[in-house]
């Protein structure tokens, strides 16, 4: 451990977390997964939690963001008392899905609704599947550079979900995960996801990381979901992060994409204290298309650090990337994108775009886009634009009438338009439109 | 209805309305001309409530009310309405998607019911006659791509739409067409009533050809220097500006 850093009780704490973790779960101590979850945690401490001199967490400080009261010792606790009816007030329940239920990191069958005997999808928890299953599968696609949090979220493993679809078989119904932190514990929360799509497959995930209502205790979240796109399959995958005003958060999805595939991620950020998203698609052969897309409005104090990298290895892929920002009162946004393109990644088309609307002159965007081409022959574009809301389209709806928080309203829902009309599900769209309402003005 | 008493307003530091007294009552037509740079959008902008003018002097009441305490929302509320110069661009809002907030919160403000989904449609079918507008070009992004004939009609049709009592049209003709014109002074006409009055802001006398003004004000460097009848405005036509010039030069 680097001994020059600040807090290092930090790292102390998770040290204490993890030996209760491993007394608890009476690991075979020769298990390859426990060996796994080992080699991840002393790879963690090497690492540590990063501070702000580290370039790629130079706007968000989990050093201080975590020194502060955290519980960082303690694990999150058993679910047990989160019944059937608590899942009313989240959305899309009355959707025609399979369901996910992970409660405080723990897949929860008894309130999930789960494929059965299906040759086109299974959808299994860690336990199900056998911990030799799971720990080969583990950390297979992860293609980012090391990161301290993708350690940690290996080392404090629990539990998680496997998501596969078979060759050739086009899922008509979406899956959906509910990863629900219950707010009434502070400590440690971590899950992970393995969503696998075989050749020709397809499939649409939207995927919820809530707290219940009303429970709102610190808690520390480290969310990472691995997916892997084979050749000609087609995945959207959308991400709705709606937490407490507590809840840290770190969300990595790392996706790994073959040859004439798809994949659209969709990130939602509507709520969280500190919200640090990590999303990196690498595109190992050619014809493969990416589409990133990303809103975040943001309120009071909250802090939302979006990282992206889309690395080109091959040539004739398409990526498209565009985030959208609101920043109110005193919050913080950050966009960081990064495309590569590979020397032999030819013919390459990349388009990165964010765009930020700023409300108050307390609040702050950080937008850096980050291009390394090494190929000639490719198309690449990037643009970044910050404003406020237009005064003179302020002043023509008002002379309309319509009042000024209404007006805003109108232009900030033109603004998210361009993102919530890539989103397929009618019902999911229109949650996001009255969440964005209620959440900024 | 409109009263405005040595009205005085400036942009930036810089003077622009020096002394503006007018009456407008019920049912009459006033037409404000002048030379560029005289003050007359500035004198538009200022009834509507833009925020970049500051009013330095003077007073403005409609129907009784101190119209320069209100927000431009509530003045549009109480019934003034103004068909911009230049109707700006809003991406992904269509007419009709603000239009049935607007003239809701019009209706609620004058103490009438709001109009649901069903009655809206039939209301804004109705009144797209007027100015001939295709509702598909009402369902598209305002006046994003409309030509300059169709942000003009589109104009009318929501002053129709919001059946205010005082209309203020600020240079509704500038960089119209002939039949464009005709469209938009026909649907200006259609609205008139004993109760409503208009104000036509105009550069040109061509558009008073078809909206007929019962009195002609001529607005120079911030003041109104010459008030007539509706002959003024050939007069204006004929001989231009300079004798007018010259007029105040010599007064």
């Amino acid at each position: 451990m680097n001994k020059e850093l600040q807090n290092p009780e930090i790292e102390q704490d998770f040290k204490i977390a993890f030996d209760t973790l491993e007394k608890s779960i009476d690991a075979n101590e020769s298990s390859e997964l426990h060996l796994k979850r080992k080699a991840a945690f002393d790879a963690f401490l090497k690492l540590a939690i990063p501070h702000a001199k580290n370039e790629e967490y130079k706007y968000t400080n989990f050093r201080k963001a975590l020194a502060k009261d955290f519980s960082l010792q303690k694990l999150s606790s058993k679910s047990d008392k989160f019944e059937k009816s608590d899942l009313d007030q989240f959305p899309c329940q009355t959707f025609d899905a399979y369901k996910v239920v992970l409660v405080n990191g723990v897949l929860r069958t008894d309130l999930s609704s789960l494929p059965e005997n299906d040759n086109a999808i299974t959808i299994k928890g860690v336990k199900a599947s056998g911990e030799q299953v799971f720990s080969t599968l583990l950390d297979e696609n992860i293609i980012s550079e090391p990161d301290a949090f993708v350690a940690l979220n290996t080392a404090f493993l629990q539990d998680g979900v496997i998501v596969e679809v078979a060759k050739n078989q086009q899922i008509g119904k979406p899956v959906v995960i509910y990863r629900i932190n219950t707010g009434d514990f502070e400590g440690l929360l971590t899950t992970r996801s393995l969503v696998k799509l075989e050749e020709s497959a397809s499939l649409d995930v939207i995927e919820f990381t809530v707290n219940t209502k009303g429970n709102d205790r610190k808690t520390f979240q480290n969310h990472l979901t691995e997916v892997r796109v084979a050749a000609n399959a087609q995945l959207s995958y959308y991400k709705v992060q709606d937490e407490g005003e507590a809840s840290h958060l770190v969300d990595n999805t790392e996706v790994v994409q073959y040859r004439d595939s798809v994949a659209s991620i969709y990130t939602f950020t509507l709520g969280g204290k500190l919200v640090r998203n990590n999303l990196n698609i690498s595109l190992e052969e050619e014809h493969i298309q990416t589409n990133m897309y990303g809103l975040y409005p943001v309120k009071d104090k909250q802090h939302v650090d979006n990282h992206t990298t889309v690395d080109h290895k091959k040539a004739h892929c398409e990526s498209n990337e565009l985030y959208k920002g609101i920043m109110a009162d005193k919050a913080t946004a950050i966009f960081n994108g990064k495309i590569y393109v590979r020397p032999q990644a030819q013919k390459t088309n990349a388009f990165q775009s964010n765009n930020n609307i700023v409300l108050s002159d307390h609040a702050t965007i950080n937008t850096k886009p980050q291009l390394e081409i090494w190929a000639d022959d490719v198309k690449c574009s990037h643009g970044a634009t910050t404003s406020s809301v237009d005064p003179e389209q302020m002043f023509y709806l008002q002379a309309r009438g319509v009042g000024k928080s209404s007006a805003q309203r109108i232009l900030l829902r033109a603004f998210a338009a361009e993102i919530f009309e890539k989103v397929k599900f009618e019902e999911l769209r229109e949650y996001l439109g009255k969440k964005m309402d209620t959440l900024i003005g | 209805m409109l009263k405005i008493n040595n009205l005085h307003a400036s942009i930036e530091g810089k003077a622009i309305l020096k002394g503006i007294n007018l009456e407008v009552k019920p049912g009459e037509v006033h037409a404000i001309m002048g030379p560029n740079g005289s003050g007359k959008s500035t004198l538009a902008s200022v009834i509507a409530g833009r925020e970049e003018y500051e009013v330095t002097e003077g007073s403005v009441e409609f129907q009784g009310k101190d119209l320069l305490d209100m927000d431009p929302e509530e003045r549009a509320r109480e019934g003034v309405f103004l068909a911009f110069q230049y109707p700006i661009e809003i991406p992904g809002v269509s007419t009709t998607n603000f239009l049935k907030t607007a003239l809701n919160e019009v209706r609620k403000h004058r103490g009438q019911d709001t109009l649901d989904a069903v009655s809206f449609l039939k209301l804004m079918k109705e009144k797209m006659k007027l100015v001939e507008i295709d509702q598909s070009l009402l369902s598209r992004s305002l006046n994003e791509g409309f030509s300059g004939g169709e942000k003009k009609r589109n104009e009318i049709f929501q002053m129709a739409m919001l059946d205010p009592s005082l209309s203020v049209l600020d240079e509704t003709d500038s960089g119209l067409d002939i039949d464009a014109l005709r469209i938009v002074a026909n649907g200006v006409n259609m609205l008139k009533t004993p109760e409503k009055a208009t104000i036509v802001v105009t550069h040109y006398q061509r558009l008073l050809d078809y909206i007929v003004p019962d009195f002609v004000h001529v607005l120079y460097q911030g003041r109104i220097v010459k008030t007539g009848g509706k002959e003024l405005a050939l007069q204006l036509e004929e001989n231009g500006y300079d004798w007018i010039k010259e007029e105040v030069a010599n007064a």
